[in-house]
């Protein structure tokens, strides 16, 4: 994947941008490398919010907050211990780290808006605090006479110097990045944002890879607060408060909301930006507002986004070759001569309604058991009750033996159960390859594994090995390397069918696997599901198309009004009088005009 | 007799699922058709297709001679056609009385008469005026969805499958209001799962199958066809 | 008399905040976004206030109703420019491009009428009324009274434009499934707009209320944004009764709790403690508890459909 449009442009940017950067600390005087300075300090917190809200999709509010923390911590440990820049580093960094891991845990599972708040308010307090807390903090004023930078004893003097230090750190922070979002982690966060139920499916604990994210995003804002104070000279509370925010969200929603170099094109841009206007006066904060507006509508991908649209556009993208097929080795079951899925008298109401009435059903392994019933009679009730996304009323769900009622999706990914969904779930953007590769070992995928992994990760090659291998089988190599949002709607289904089984399940269910097939497709997909089951893998299909389902399955059970009216060999049940009745109706005409009161 | 609606080749894709494949049906002004089809078979797609809430691929789709395609759902509601979605969407915070205005583009001295007509068709509204939707059972809820698509006075009405959700009797009652709704010389075009019933009430019906015409034909020839059989539970 | 002198102020308070939280409220159940500008739409109102005083010269109350139409225009400027192009993208990209319009009314407001705290004039007059004579104590001013008076007066108002008229049914509708709306013929489109007016024309009310005692400069917008937020999260997302009792709630916990040593003797030893500070600290404290334990609001399910 070298040469892509996107690899170009990125390139060419950091060329740029690399120039500019000489070009001015050779030339220019010491105001504006200042200001310059200033701009990669604000790179780097804008980094850092790149995880939290690009990468986990959290509108966080509280960046300023880890950066006045790293500021503070940072400009006291100098002012009241003489403790310099560089060996105060990990207590500003961790500072805001700490504080960020004990505001996580009822934070973060809110909703945005309520997620939006709740980081509001804690930037309020803290700001509340570094003014009110005089005796700390120096109050509104702030306290004066914070040290230069200093590294290994040498101070850092302003000009170039203090550029050249601030800018290798953005440096090292980038690089950091890049490697972090352009691995499995990025993808897992994009599967996670773009389609959570599917991530949660393919065992991705979406609560730890968020908290991850909003670590690093405190992380890099105490390392920016920690420069921006011995670059200014004081810390103030001007650090942690709002303006801040707005300024590191719109850096990268004009940049980019997840490369890293587009937050540093964003921090240039921004960050100059009312020295440009400066012969506007009042109104140069009023232009900013106008192209924040103006970024937002006309270019939702950012600056960055857009150039790699229009060179994707404008140049040809090579398709690098598939790779080599590697079999994935079979996932072992403690309880093999147990029943696959036991469901023991499950029943779930929905306000007035019974969806599901005390339902009982057995799946055996290496066995397709089909469900069917009409529109609204429980079947997907009951397959989101089996995988976790609702609570049962009452009834237990066991997995070879092992109660699982009521666990968490993702904690049933991982002890065996993979699913597929009525409205296919893939990343649009990601390969086909790709989005099947993230569920081989998604559990493994975390921070110290992707920190681990050199300039090529092991893990990913043996990943995308075997899910070329279950592209194949299920007969969808020729789409490995496409885009999956391009890709035709049965090709979609099997690429979906593949990620399931990359999880390595013993039990795979399958929502309406073939709605919008057409016939042939729905022959060869129910071939290849059928050659699933040699391997012990069990399935639960839920499907109205009998044509598809009767010759697939081995039994078939029918939901009406949630309860279970028929269970038994296809050719049985669909010639149950039950059966028909539910799906035509009573062969009565409907008694005409009577009303009851 | 000129068809009130004329569909002809209706292509729709959901992004990159193609719904309906090619469907064309004619309902003249006045009648009861019925529109059967398992699930996923496009029923509702077409339904939503009528009324605007989606934007076909290709074909055409012709009210009274007039072609709807430029036309805003908003403006096809006010031209003439009645819409009674899928699961009710009554609105559920605004009283049953309100739920009914709401869909009234008329002068108040007629909307108050239509109101009463409304109460005259479903007297279980009348009871429940004053009260919100949502506290509304399943089946009052439906009653209530079919009277607000009749508020405009449409001259043809929407009806997508009714009896999602009721218990048989309350199906049974629901359906039974149909020929009362023809009888105003409004025309039904009813979707539904449950093919006896929708076929007892309709003069002739349509069959999709996965986005397709399956068969078509008077009511009473399908009523008694095995194909029908095989349309819903495969062969 | 010390409590009853605390709870009118706190209605007055409370009365204008309240408007803030319901057009907040109003647009959210409309369009399922959160509009970051309804605190800077506050400021925009008492700003369009000063000039529509320095141009007519009138009292407060005669300049309403002008007021409200600048306001209305304002806020259908908004939604065709941060509402409409992205509606059809996720909601946060309205909650940032709502944030961007914040700034530009922030720093419009700064560069047409300065940094400044300014103040706006009064809605009818300067005095006080103080029932029971001097010894009671209890003193309204015809500011308060005024305001509590304007607020409830709009208030009624919407309330009966939404219960009692065509147009008042079909905002609602349309708030609650847009879809159907338009599938019996409600175009939707124009109810947006209008709720955004309506939203905007009562934050720019309250800018006037509040700007005569509490003054206007153009960073308060985030002060009062955080108000309506916080009424509406503590009323329950989305309901419109409980954004008003969250709104005076708020506000009677702001004028309390300076007062608290006063009603309660005991207190008396921890008297300087009870400022601005930690009434604002308390007060974020009770909100993230709200957020953690109770994200439903403090009324329940009742009022949290959505009506």
């Amino acid at each position: 994947m070298r040469h892509t449009p996107a690899t170009l442009v990125n390139s060419l940017a950091l060329a740029g941008l690399a120039a500019y950067l000489v070009w001015s600390g050779a030339t220019q005087p010491n105001y504006p490398l200042r200001v310059l300075s200033i701009a990669g300090i604000y790179g780097l917190l804008a980094l850092g919010y790149q995880f939290i809200f690009g990468h986990a999709g959290a509108l966080a509010l509280s960046q300023a907050t880890f950066m006045g923390l790293g500021a503070y911590a940072s400009g006291i440990l100098a002012l009241r211990y003489g403790l310099p820049f560089d060996v105060a580093l990990p207590l500003s960094i961790g500072a805001p780290v700490l504080l960020a891991a004990v505001v996580a845990a009822p934070v973060l599972r809110l909703q945005t808006h309520y997620f939006a708040l709740a980081t509001l308010i804690i930037s309020q307090v803290a700001l509340l605090v570094a003014v009110e807390w005089q005796s700390l903090t120096g109050g509104a004023n702030g306290l004066g006479g914070v040290p230069p930078i200093q590294l290994l004893g040498t101070p850092i003097r302003a000009g170039w110097p203090l550029l050249a230090t601030v800018w290798g750190f953005v440096a090292a922070g980038t690089l950091l990045a890049w490697q972090l979002g352009r691995g499995r982690l990025g993808q897992a966060w994009a599967c996670m944002r773009a389609a959570p139920a599917a991530a949660a499916s393919i065992g991705i604990d979406a609560a730890r890879l968020r908290f991850v994210a909003f670590l690093l995003s405190a992380a890099y804002a105490g390392l920016a607060g920690s420069l921006y104070v011995h670059a200014l000279r004081v810390v103030s509370p001007d650090a942690l408060a709002f303006p801040v925010v707005v300024t590191c969200l719109t850096i990268v929603v004009v940049g980019s909301r997840l490369r890293p170099l587009g937050a540093l094109l964003g921090a240039v841009l921004i960050v100059q930006l009312p020295e440009w206007f400066r012969d506007l006066r009042d109104y140069s904060l009023l232009a900013y507002g106008c192209i924040l507006l103006l970024v937002i509508v006309l270019a939702p991908a950012g600056l960055l986004g857009t150039l790699e649209d229009w060179a994707a556009r404008l140049l040809p993208t090579p398709t690098p070759p598939t790779p080599a097929p590697e079999a994935p080795s079979p996932r072992t079951t403690p309880n093999a001569q147990r029943p696959v899925l036991e469901i023991r008298t499950l029943s779930r109401r929905f306000g007035g309604v019974q969806a599901l009435d005390a339902v009982s059903l057995t799946v055996r392994p290496g066995e397709a058991l089909g469900l069917i019933g009409p529109n609204g009679s429980g079947k997907t009730t009951l397959v989101n009750l089996v995988s976790g996304l609702y609570t049962p009323d009452t009834g237990t769900v066991r997995l070879h033996g092992t109660d699982i009622t009521a666990q968490p999706t993702w904690r049933l990914a991982r002890a065996g159960i993979a699913r597929t969904f009525q409205t296919v779930a893939l990343v649009d953007d990601m390969t086909a390859l790709d989005n099947v590769a993230l569920a081989v070992d998604a559990p493994a995928i975390g921070l110290l594994a992707t920190l681990r992994t050199g300039a090529s990760d092991p893990a990913q090659a043996t990943a995308r090995a075997q899910a070329a291998h279950l592209l194949a089988r299920m007969g969808a190599s020729d789409a490995a390397m496409q885009p999956a949002g391009s890709l035709a709607y049965g090709i979609r289904r099997r690429v979906e069918i593949a990620r399931a089984l990359a999880a390595r399940p013993t039990l795979l269910l399958l929502d309406e696997p073939a709605a919008g097939l057409n016939e042939t497709e729905q022959a060869d997909l129910a071939a290849r599901l059928r050659a699933l089951l040699e391997d012990g893998t069990a399935l639960l299909v839920i499907e109205h198309n009998m044509a598809f389902l009767a010759p697939l399955v081995d039994r078939m059970a029918c939901l009406d009004a949630g309860r279970l009216i028929a269970e038994g060999l296809p050719a049985a049940v669909k010639s149950d009088p039950a059966v028909v009745e539910a799906y035509l109706g009573t062969p009565e005409p409907a008694p005409a005009l009577q009303m009851t009161p | 007799m000129t068809a009130l609606l004329e569909i002809e080749d209706l292509h729709i894709r959901y992004g990159a699922v193609t719904a309906l494949h090619g469907v064309s049906l004619q309902i003249h002004p006045g009648e009861a058709v019925a529109l059967l089809g398992a699930n996923g078979a496009g029923k509702s797609t077409l339904m939503k297709a009528v009324i605007g809430l989606l934007r076909p691929h290709a074909g055409a789709i012709r009210f009274d001679g007039r072609s709807l395609a430029t036309m805003r759902p908003e403006h096809r509601a006010r031209a003439g056609i009645g819409y009674c979605p899928e699961g009710r969407r009554t609105f559920p915070g605004l009283l049953v009385r309100e739920n009914l205005l709401v869909a009234c583009w008329a002068p108040a001295p007629e909307r108050a008469r239509r109101l009463e007509a409304a109460y005259a068709l479903f007297p279980a509204l009348r009871t429940k005026a004053e009260s919100p939707a949502w506290q509304l059972s399943g089946g009052q809820q439906q009653m209530l969805a079919i009277a607000r698509s009749l508020m405009g006075q449409p001259r043809l009405l929407l009806l997508d499958e009714p009896s999602l959700g009721l218990s048989p009797l309350l199906t049974d009652e629901v359906i039974a209001r149909i020929p009362a709704i023809t009888a105003t010389g409004t025309a039904v075009l009813l979707a539904e799962q449950n093919a006896a019933k929708a076929l007892s009430v309709c003069a002739r019906a349509w069959v999709l199958q996965t986005g397709r015409v399956a068969l078509h034909g008077p009511a009473a020839d399908l009523a008694s066809s095995p194909e029908i059989r095989r349309a819903f539970l495969g062969g | 008399m010390l409590a009853l002198q605390l709870l009118f102020n706190a209605t007055a308070l409370g009365a204008a905040y309240a408007l803030v939280a319901l057009g907040f409220v109003l647009v959210l159940n409309a369009t399922g976004a959160v509009n970051f500008a309804q605190g800077e739409l506050v400021m925009a109102g008492g700003f369009v206030a000063l000039a529509l005083d320095r141009l007519l010269a009138l009292p407060g109350l005669a300049l309403l109703p002008p007021l409200l139409l600048i306001m209305a225009a304002i806020g259908l400027a908004l939604a065709l420019l941060a509402y409409f192009p992205i509606r059809r993208r996720p909601a946060d990209t309205v909650f940032i491009s709502t944030i961007a319009v914040g700034i530009i009314l922030a720093n419009g407001a700064n560069a047409l009428f300065g940094p400044e705290q300014q103040t706006t004039p009064a809605l009818v007059g300067t005095g006080a009324w103080r029932p029971g004579g001097s010894e009671s104590g209890l003193v309204i001013p015809y500011q308060s009274a005024a305001t509590i008076l304007v607020a409830a007066g709009l208030i009624i108002a919407l309330h009966l434009v939404f219960t009692r008229t065509q147009l008042g049914r079909r905002l609602r509708a349309t708030a609650q499934d847009r879809e159907v709306a338009a599938a019996i013929g409600i175009p939707v489109d124009r109810m947006v707009a209008a709720t955004f007016m309506v939203g905007a024309a009562l934050a720019g009310a309250a800018g006037l209320l509040l700007s005569r005692s509490f003054f206007v400069s153009p960073t308060d917008g985030g002060n009062y944004m955080l108000k309506a937020y916080v009424a509406v999260t503590i009323g329950g997302w989305g309901s419109i009764p409980g954004a008003v009792l969250g709104a005076l709630l708020i506000a009677l916990f702001e004028v309390a709790f300076p007062a608290l040593p006063a009603l309660v003797p005991a207190l008396g030893p921890y008297g300087t403690g009870f400022n601005q500070v930690w009434s604002t600290i308390v007060l974020d404290g009770i909100i993230l508890l709200i957020l953690w334990r109770r994200p439903q609001g403090l009324f329940g399910e009742a009022v949290r459909v959505r009506a």
